[in-house]
């Protein structure tokens, strides 16, 4: 199968996976027992109020014109409008927020990985020894450390003892760079702006140290294990009889271990976005999931909603990504 | 063979891979699960009882320090363990409860309906099960009863999907095959043959599945989605400490925090010792 076939033929299987998706998540926000809108209004809500609201929802349908009406709107991108201020497309809204989270998750993102590679390296390299059993017990703690906790631990000694890092926000208010991209990173870069550059900075390393190494624990076992097994392949074997220095045998080595790790970054991606919303309520982030709960707790229904889908839309396409970067990188894959 | 066989076979002390793991995991959960559940004997105050001691620093009066109303920490410390193993404990059991017979008759029966439910439970599977829980808690309403809904619903793919595929397996080998030529009812095959060979693999899921759903219960909770003031519950207290942080009042987030990885931590170490015994491939890795 030629790349441009195997591209098709998976984005032909998204169709099934985003319409399952999207049915479930319409099953999430409305059918289950109870009206959704009276449980985020609370009980104590005049009559009147939770009406608008529900017609405003459009609750007030019957079920299955809703669904119909919900496919069709988010097949054409069309995610509904807020219910508060001003009645903005939910979708402009998400946008808004949107690149503070891809910032955050991109630089958690590499965290992880480098810690990954660096640790899971360690543990091959001196496999069975004492140093392997301690690599894995940091994978199994990095995993179980709960994000807010670990951010305020981090907050409380750089933030509040050393004051070395800001603890709270983005970036400082008078100093955010103009809007390009959205990630600040890069605008202050393209901008040629460095005294914000150094302050997205500044903002960007905590946060992203909390997700990064919860994150690193599962790449730490995964890099190991791979590590291992590709130095009981024969190649590797031979590289070594024909005396290649340690260091280049763990680049080539390193460079086969990655292509399982692929495979594994699109499962672990969607473990991302949920630490994402833990780490930006942590450090007041102003991304998707502190987005998401203020909303909730604004009874925005729609707003909600539409969230809730656009990050399930998301996580299908990284993982169609993903795939197709594996098909690439490794053209067993097609067949 | 049941889980409390192999851990009673590690008294024999014949170096089981895999010992210092479930020894270790034990070692953190007996003593957690013990201060849960004797809770209102050794608990030294009422958890929820506010006093004039505000914000006082760990001490011998009280172990971990209060909090801003004055309530003991060290007393809800021990009273949250109940509601984070209680919400966890329901969620646990009714998610396998739907996974597991889900998995086994779709993996057994095969055919359209097999894959279908499988397609539909692999996108929830990869769907963040935080999020979803927190869509599923926000419509519900806080309360005990309905995050340990929300968060079966996250966890009911892994069971089915960890069921589903191993039954698959045993419906191709040979002795299931040869049951079946005897003529032996499906469900005597399913519950005589292929049940007893998963007990192992359900095990090690069921463990592990504990260590990962304490962890989104405290996400939850953090989230507010779990209780309401003033019931005690670690995520929800370290969320209580977090506007104390930059004045430096450090034992309000730490213990309720560290509470929740030992626990968490405590099963996953046990899980990954149990995992390790059942299955010896992983040894040769």
């Amino acid at each position: 199968m030629g790349l441009g076939r195997f591209i098709a033929v998976r984005a032909l299987l998204m169709i099934p996976t985003i319409l399952i998706l999207l049915t479930f998540v319409f099953f999430v926000m409305r059918i289950i027992p109870g009206d959704p809108i009276l449980a985020m209004v609370g009980m104590k809500a005049p009559p009147q109020r939770i009406e608008e609201l529900r017609h405003m929802a459009g609750l007030d349908k019957p079920p299955y014109i809703q669904y119909i009406e919900y496919l069709w709107n988010v097949l054409h991108g069309d995610l509904g409008r807020s219910m508060i201020w001003g009645r903005r497309p939910v979708i402009n809204e998400i946008m808004d927020r949107f690149p503070a989270t891809l910032e955050l998750t991109i630089s958690a993102f590499t965290v992880s990985v480098l810690i990954g590679l660096l640790t899971g390296s360690i543990a091959a390299l001196r496999k069975g020894s004492k140093t392997d059993t301690a690599m894995r017990i940091y994978g199994l703690i990095a995993w179980t450390l709960f994000i807010p906790w670990f951010g305020m631990m981090l907050q409380i000694v750089f933030g509040v003892w050393l004051h070395w890092l800001p603890i709270a926000g983005r970036i400082d208010p008078d100093l955010a760079p103009p809007r390009i991209t959205g990630l600040y990173v890069l605008d202050s870069i393209l901008t040629g702006r460095w005294d914000s550059l150094v302050s997205a900075i500044r903002y960007l390393i905590l946060p992203s140290i909390t997700l990064g190494v919860v994150l690193s624990g599962a790449y730490t076992r995964l890099v190991r294990n791979n590590l291992v097994e590709v130095f009981g392949q024969d190649y590797m074997t031979t590289y070594r009889a024909i005396g290649l220095p340690p260091r280049s045998l763990l680049r080539k080595a390193l460079r086969n271990a990655f292509i399982p790790l692929i495979t594994m970054m699109g499962l672990q991606f969607a473990i991302l976005l949920a630490g994402a919303v833990l780490t930006e309520t942590t450090f007041s982030w102003p991304g998707m999931g502190t987005f998401l709960l203020e909303r909730i707790i604004y009874v925005d229904y729609t707003t909600v909603q539409g969230t809730i889908v656009f990050f399930a839309l998301f996580v299908a396409l990284i993982n169609f990504i993903v795939d197709i970067i594996y098909a690439i990188i490794d053209p067993r894959v097609r067949y | 063979m049941r889980i409390i066989d192999y851990i009673l076979r590690l008294r024999t002390g014949l170096g089981y891979p895999g010992k210092g793991f479930i020894v270790a995991g034990l070692a953190l959960l007996v003593p957690l699960l013990l201060m849960a559940l004797l809770a209102p004997l050794i608990s030294p105050y009422d958890p929820t009882k506010g006093s004039r001691d505000i914000l006082q620093p760990p001490g011998l009066a009280h172990f971990f320090g209060t909090n801003n109303l004055g309530q003991d920490l060290f007393s809800r410390i021990l009273w949250g363990g109940r509601v984070v193993l209680t919400v966890v404990l329901v969620s646990t059991i009714l998610s396998a409860a739907i996974g597991v017979p889900l998995g086994l008759l779709s993996g057994y029966l095969g055919g359209r309906i097999d894959r279908a439910l499988a397609m539909t439970m692999d996108s929830i599977y990869a769907f963040p099960g935080l999020i979803l829980a927190i869509a599923l808690a926000s419509v519900l309403g806080p309360s005990i009863i309905n995050a340990a809904a929300a968060i079966a619903v996250v966890y009911i793919p892994t069971y089915f999907r960890m069921t589903r595929g191993p039954t698959l397996q045993l419906k191709a080998s040979q002795y299931v095959e040869a049951a079946i030529a005897t003529g032996a009812p499906t469900k005597r095959i399913i519950f005589k043959h292929i049940l007893p060979n998963l007990a192992p693999t359900l095990t090690v899921v069921f463990t592990l599945n504990t260590a990962d759903s304490i962890l989104t219960e405290a996400g939850l909770s953090f989230l507010g989605f779990v209780v309401t003031p003033p019931t005690p519950d670690w995520g929800f207290d370290l969320k209580a400490g977090q506007p104390f942080l930059p004045a430096g009042y450090w034992w309000l987030i730490t213990f309720p925090g560290i509470f929740i990885i030992l626990l968490s931590l405590g099963f996953g170490l046990l899980g990954e010792g149990l995992n390790e015994l059942l299955s010896p491939k992983e040894k040769a890795i």
